[in-house]
C-alpha cells in the first residue's frame, strides 16, 4: 500500500468513527431519560406549565428526529449546546480543560519517563534485585485501587503531617498571583500527580521490560556481540530503539486518554478537571454536557490512535508495507 | 527506527523527573510549613473568612435556573425573601425581613406588604417595592418552575409606593396573608434582571458579574456571590448597603467561602486539618468517626423524608375530563386494595429501620407532611386505624380479606388468583435505600409477600414509575416547610397526563374527597380552620397509604471550634446549624473567643505525636537514597561497559 493511501485510508477510518460516536451519543443520553423530571423530583409539586417551559428552554419538547437533527447540525457547527446550569457546555468544558491537561497531563508524562526508564534498567538486567524489587513496587502500586491510595495519602499529608491541602486546585477566594499563585497551585497538585505518577509506573515499565527482553534474543543483537560492539552501545544503539515500538503506541494512546481525565483521582482530591465534570454530569443527568465531553474525549482517542498509527507506520515501515 | 543514546536521554529525563518532584515536594514542604501559621484562623485585625462545605456542585448561581439546595443556601445570603422564617419554628420574623407587616383585604384576595423603608442593593441603587412587584410577576408570567406552585393562586403584584405592594389573588384564600411563611421567591433587582434579555437568555445569566463595580453578583442580602471558580468554591463577601444592620443583623465574619469537595472522606480529612471550619456530609460512618475525634457533629432535623411508594392503580389522566382516567401499566392488582396496603405497614418497623440503616439519624416517618412543619404537623389519634408495627395483626388483615396462604408461603389474591409477588424498586444513588431491602423482604415473608428486588439509577425508576410498570419502590422528597407542596403530589390532577409527560404524582393515588379538602385548604382564609383540613388530609393518606412512611431522616453536619454562635433551625440544637430557611445562621457566626481550630486532630502538629520536621525529613531521606542509587547504578553500569 502506497504512503499516500495508507494515510487517506487511515484518516477516513478515523472520521467515520468520529461521526458514528457523535451520533451514538445522542441516542445514549436520550436514553437515560429527562433530566427535568430528576430535578423536579423532590422539590415539592410543580405546575404542569413550569414543567412544560423547562422542557421547552431546553429543548427537550421537541420530536427526537428533530432533536437529532438540530444536535447533528449545532455540533457540526461548533455549538455543543447549553448546560442544565444555563452556561454553554463549551465554556463548561473549556475552564475544565487545563486543570485535567496540568494533573493528567503532566503525570502521565512524568509516568512515562519514569516507568520507560525503570522498564529498561529491568530488561536489562533482568533478574536482578533491582528487577525483582521493581516489578514488586509497580505491580503493586498498580493495583492498589486509586481511591484507597489516595485516600491513605490525604491522611498522611494532610491530616497527620498537615503539609499538603485534601483537595482543591488552588486556596479559595485568595488573591494569588504569579509565582505565589503557581506555588498555591502546585501545593494542591503534589498529592494527585504523585499518586497517578507512581500507581501508572507498571504500565510502561513492564511493557518496556518484557519489549526490552524480546529484543535483546533478536540476532541483530546477538550480531551486534560479535562485531564486539560495546554493550552499552548494544543497549543505546540498538536493543533499545527497538524495543520502545510498543512502548511508543501505548504511550501515544496514553496521551488520548488525557482529556478523559481521572474520574477518580479528580474526585478524591476534589481536582476541577473533566473528569470532575463528567461524574456531576452523570449525577445530574445533564445530556447536552455529556454528549459535549464524551465527543471531546472520543475525538481524543480517535486522533491519538491515527497519530499512533501514523506514527508507528513511520517508524516500523513494515506496517505500512503490510 | 530511533536514534541512538535514547537510553541516555530516558535516563537523564527519569533523574529529572525525580529531581522535580523532589524539589516540588519540599518547596511546597516548606510552603506548606511556612503556611501553617497564616492557614490558622484570621487573626482579630484581618478580614475573617468562614469555610464551609460540601459535596455538592451548585447547579447554578441564578435564581430562576438553580435546583438545589446548595443553590438555595448561597441566595439566601444573597438575596431576600418578603417574610423570612423565624429560627426556632418556621414562623414569620418581621423584625428580621424586609417586610414589616401584612395587611389582607376583607374578602381575603387583596394582600399588602409593607416593606422596610430607605433598604438598598449591594450596588447602592435603592430596592423598592417595584423590584418586588417586577419579580413577582416575572416568576408568574415565565412559569419559573422555583416558584410557580407558590404563584399559582397570584393574580399580580401592584407597587403602590416606593414601600408597598399589593398581591391579588384569583380566590380567597390565606396563603399570602403572611400568617406564615409562605412566599418562597427570591426578590431580584429590576434594574439589573429586567435588562437581561428573553428568559431563556435570563435563565442562562451566570449572575456573577452583574455588579461592573464589583465583578460579583447584585442583592440585597448580607453577603454577596463574589467569585465561583467552578467544581472548587464560590465566595461571598459582606454587602456594605445591607438593610439588616438597621435591626442588628450585623454578619461577625468578612467573607464566606462555600467549598467543593469531590468526596466525603477529603471532605472530613480538610475539617480536622481546619482546612474547612463546617461540612455537610451524608454518611453516618464518617459523621461517627468525626464525632469520636471530638467535633461537633449533628444529625439535624430538615423536613426531609423517605418512604415506600406504592403503585395504587396507575393511570393517566384522559385528555376528556368526562371518561376519567385512563388505566396503564401492569401494577399489581392487589396493591390497589387498601387492605393490602395496611397490611405491608402494619409488616415494617421502620423504628429499627432508622436505628439499623440510618445509624439512628432520623426518626420513624409518619406522615408525608413534617413533624416541624409551619402549620398542621400530625399523628395519629384514636379514631385512626392502628398501623403500628405487628405483623400477627397484618396477618389477620390479609387473612380476613381472603388472601389466603398458598403451600409455598406465598398469599393469594382472591380476585386475580395470582400471588401476591411484587417487585421493588431501590435506588443505586442512596445506600440507605439499598440497606432496606433485605429487611423489607424478611418482614413481607412473613406476611405471605413475596417482594423481586431490583437496584436501578434514579432516572429509570423515573421512567419506570410514569409507564407504570412498578408495584414498590423506595424514594424521597425534600418539601417546603409549608405543607401545600407535598399534599398537592397526592392529588388526581397530579397524573401525568399521558405518556411521556409527567407531574408530581409517583403513588397514582387518586381520590376525590382528598381533592376537595385540598383545594380546601389552598383557599380557606381561616389559619385554623387549614390545619383541620391539613390534619384529615394527612388521616386519609394515613389510613389508605400511598406512601408507606419509613423515616424523617436528618442532615449530617460537622464543624470544629473556630466559630460560635451557630442558630439552628428549628431551635434548640435539633435542626440545621448553618443552612437554615434564610441567612439568620450566616450573620450569626462569629470567631469563637478561644480561635481555636478544633478537633483534637485540628492544628498542624500532627496527631500522632511525631513533629512534621521529622516526616519531612524522613521523606527527604528517602528520597535522596533512592536518587543517589539511581545515578550510583548509572555510572557503574557505564563504567562496567565501556
Amino acid at each position: 500500500m502506497s504512503t499516500r493511501r495508507y494515510l487517506i485510508s487511515k484518516i477516513l477510518q478515523a472520521l467515520l468513527t468520529l461521526v458514528f460516536v457523535l451520533a451514538f451519543n445522542f441516542f445514549l443520553f436520550r436514553g437515560l431519560g429527562n433530566p427535568v423530571e430528576l430535578q423536579s423530583r423532590g422539590r415539592g409539586a410543580l405546575t404542569a406549565e413550569a414543567i412544560k417551559e423547562e422542557n421547552h428552554v431546553l429543548g427537550l419538547d421537541l420530536p427526537l428526529p428533530q432533536q437529532f437533527v438540530h444536535y447533528m447540525r449545532e455540533t457540526v457547527t461548533g455549538h455543543l449546546g447549553f448546560t442544565l446550569g444555563g452556561d454553554t457546555v463549551a465554556e463548561d468544558i473549556g475552564v475544565r480543560i487545563w486543570p485535567t491537561v496540568l494533573l493528567i497531563g503532566t503525570s502521565t508524562i512524568a509516568s512515562i519517563l519514569l516507568g520507560v526508564y525503570i522498564g529498561i534498567v529491568q530488561g536489562w538486567r533482568r533478574g536482578s534485585k533491582f528487577d525483582k524489587s521493581m516489578l514488586g513496587v509497580t505491580l503493586v502500586l498498580y493495583a492498589m485501587p486509586e481511591f484507597w491510595f489516595g485516600l491513605l495519602m490525604i491522611m498522611l499529608f494532610s491530616v497527620t503531617l498537615n503539609i499538603f491541602p485534601s483537595g482543591g486546585m488552588q486556596t479559595a477566594a485568595t488573591d494569588l498571583h504569579g509565582l505565589t499563585l503557581w506555588l498555591d497551585i502546585g501545593k494542591h497538585l503534589a498529592l494527585p500527580f504523585f499518586v497517578l505518577t507512581v500507581s501508572y509506573l507498571a504500565e510502561y515499565s513492564i511493557i518496556m521490560r518484557s519489549s526490552l527482553m524480546e529484543v535483546l534474543t533478536e540476532d541483530f543483537v546477538a550480531t551486534a556481540r560479535a562485531k564486539g560492539v560495546r554493550e552499552k552501545l548494544v543497549r543505546r544503539r540498538h536493543a533499545v530503539p527497538n524495543a520502545l515500538l510498543p512502548t511508543m503506541t501505548i504511550t501515544i494512546l496514553s496521551l488520548g486518554y488525557v482529556l478523559g481525565g481521572a474520574i477518580v483521582i479528580e474526585t478524591i482530591f476534589s481536582w476541577p478537571g473533566l473528569g470532575n465534570l463528567t461524574y456531576g454530569g452523570i449525577q445530574a443527568r445533564d445530556n447536552s454536557l455529556l454528549q459535549g465531553l464524551f465527543l471531546l474525549f472520543s475525538a481524543a482517542v480517535i486522533v491519538s490512535n491515527l497519530v499512533a498509527d501514523l506514527l508507528y507506520s513511520y517508524l516500523d515501515p513494515r506496517v505500512r508495507a503490510a | 527506527m530511533m536514534g541512538g543514546g535514547t537510553t541516555r536521554r530516558l535516563r537523564g529525563a527519569g533523574l529529572a523527573v525525580i529531581a522535580m518532584i523532589v524539589v516540588v515536594t519540599t518547596s511546597f514542604m516548606g510552603s506548606a510549613m511556612a503556611q501553617d501559621s497564616s492557614s490558622t484562623p484570621s487573626s482579630s485585625t484581618g478580614p475573617v473568612t468562614f469555610t464551609y462545605a460540601d459535596v455538592s456542585e451548585p447547579s447554578s448561581l441564578n435564581p430562576m435556573t438553580g435546583y438545589l439546595g446548595t443553590d438555595y443556601v448561597l441566595w439566601a445570603m444573597n438575596y431576600d425573601l418578603l417574610v423570612n422564617f423565624g429560627t426556632d419554628d418556621f414562623a414569620p420574623d418581621y423584625a428580621h425581613s424586609i417586610t414589616t407587616k401584612v395587611d389582607v383585604s376583607a374578602d381575603s384576595m387583596s394582600f399588602t406588604y409593607h416593606l422596610r423603608p430607605g433598604m438598598k442593593w449591594s450596588d447602592g441603587e435603592p430596592f423598592t417595592a417595584n423590584d418586588v412587584a417586577w419579580t413577582l410577576n416575572y416568576y408568574k408570567e415565565n412559569n419559573t418552575s422555583n416558584y410557580s406552585s407558590d404563584l399559582v393562586l397570584m393574580d399580580k403584584a401592584t407597587a403602590t409606593d416606593d414601600t408597598t405592594v399589593v398581591i391579588t389573588s384569583t380566590k380567597p384564600t390565606s396563603l399570602y396573608s403572611g400568617k406564615t411563611v409562605f412566599f418562597y421567591e427570591y426578590i431580584l433587582p429590576e434594574h439589573i434582571w429586567s435588562k437581561l434579555g428573553d428568559y431563556k437568555t435570563t435563565k442562562q445569566d451566570p449572575v456573577i458579574g452583574q455588579d461592573p463595580a464589583t465583578g460579583g453578583a447584585v442583592g440585597s442580602g448580607p453577603f454577596i456571590m463574589q467569585q465561583y471558580k467552578k467544581g472548587e468554591f464560590v465566595s461571598l463577601e459582606r454587602n456594605p448597603n445591607y438593610w439588616g444592620d438597621s435591626v442588628g443583623l450585623t454578619p461577625h465574619v468578612d467573607k464566606i467561602v462555600y467549598k467543593i469537595f469531590g468526596n466525603q472522606d477529603a471532605e472530613a480529612a480538610a475539617l480536622k486539618s481546619g482546612e474547612i471550619d463546617f461540612g455537610y456530609f451524608t454518611s453516618a460512618n464518617i459523621l461517627n468517626t468525626l464525632k469520636a475525634q471530638d467535633l461537633n457533629t449533628r444529625g439535624a432535623a430538615v423536613p426531609s423524608f423517605g418512604e415506600i411508594g406504592i403503585n395504587t392503580g396507575s393511570a393517566y389522566q384522559a385528555a376528556d375530563p368526562q371518561t376519567g382516567f385512563k388505566p396503564h401499566g401492569d401494577g399489581a392488582k392487589a396493591l390497589t386494595d387498601v387492605v393490602v396496603r395496611q397490611a405491608i405497614r402494619r409488616a415494617i418497623d421502620n423504628k429499627l429501620l432508622v436505628d439499623k440503616v440510618l445509624l439512628g439519624y432520623g426518626t420513624p416517618g409518619i406522615s408525608p407532611v413534617q413533624p416541624d412543619a409551619t402549620t398542621g404537623a400530625w399523628t395519629p389519634g384514636p379514631d385512626d386505624p392502628d398501623l403500628t408495627w405487628n405483623i400477627p395483626a397484618a396477618n389477620e388483615m390479609l387473612d380476613a380479606a381472603g388472601y389466603k396462604m398458598g403451600s409455598d408461603g406465598i398469599r393469594i389474591d382472591p380476585a386475580t388468583d395470582k400471588p401476591l409477588d411484587f417487585r421493588f424498586y431501590s435506588r443505586s444513588s442512596d445506600q440507605p435505600s439499598q440497606d432496606i431491602v433485605p429487611y423489607i423482604s424478611d418482614w413481607l415473608k412473613q406476611i405471605g409477600i413475596k417482594i423481586e428486588a431490583q437496584t436501578i439509577t434514579s432516572a429509570k425508576l423515573g421512567n419506570i414509575i410514569l409507564d407504570g410498570d412498578y408495584d414498590l419502590f423506595e424514594w424521597g422528597w425534600y418539601p417546603n416547610p409549608d405543607p401545600n407542596y407535598i399534599l398537592d403530589i397526592f392529588s388526581c390532577a397530579q397524573r401525568p397526563p399521558g405518556d411521556g409527560t409527567y407531574l408530581n404524582s409517583d403513588s397514582y393515588y387518586c381520590n376525590p374527597e382528598y381533592d376537595t379538602l385540598n383545594d380546601q385548604q389552598h383557599s380557606v382564609t381561616d389559619p385554623t380552620e387549614r390545619v383541620d383540613i391539613v390534619h384529615k388530609m394527612q388521616a386519609m393518606l394515613y389510613r389508605d397509604q400511598p406512601y408507606i412512611m419509613l423515616w424523617n431522616d436528618q442532615v449530617l453536619e460537622a464543624w470544629n471550634n473556630r466559630f460560635d454562635g451557630y442558630l439552628s433551625q428549628p431551635g434548640n440544637d435539633r435542626g440545621d446549624a448553618l443552612a437554615t430557611y434564610g441567612p439568620l445562621s450566616f450573620i450569626s457566626i462569629r470567631l469563637a473567643s478561644t480561635g481555636s481550630t478544633g478537633g483534637t486532630d485540628g492544628g498542624s502538629g500532627g496527631s500522632s505525636g511525631i513533629p512534621s520536621w521529622v516526616w519531612i525529613a524522613v521523606a527527604a531521606i528517602v528520597i535522596a537514597v533512592i536518587v543517589i542509587a539511581v545515578v550510583s547504578r548509572g555510572r557503574r553500569d557505564d563504567e562496567n561497559e565501556a
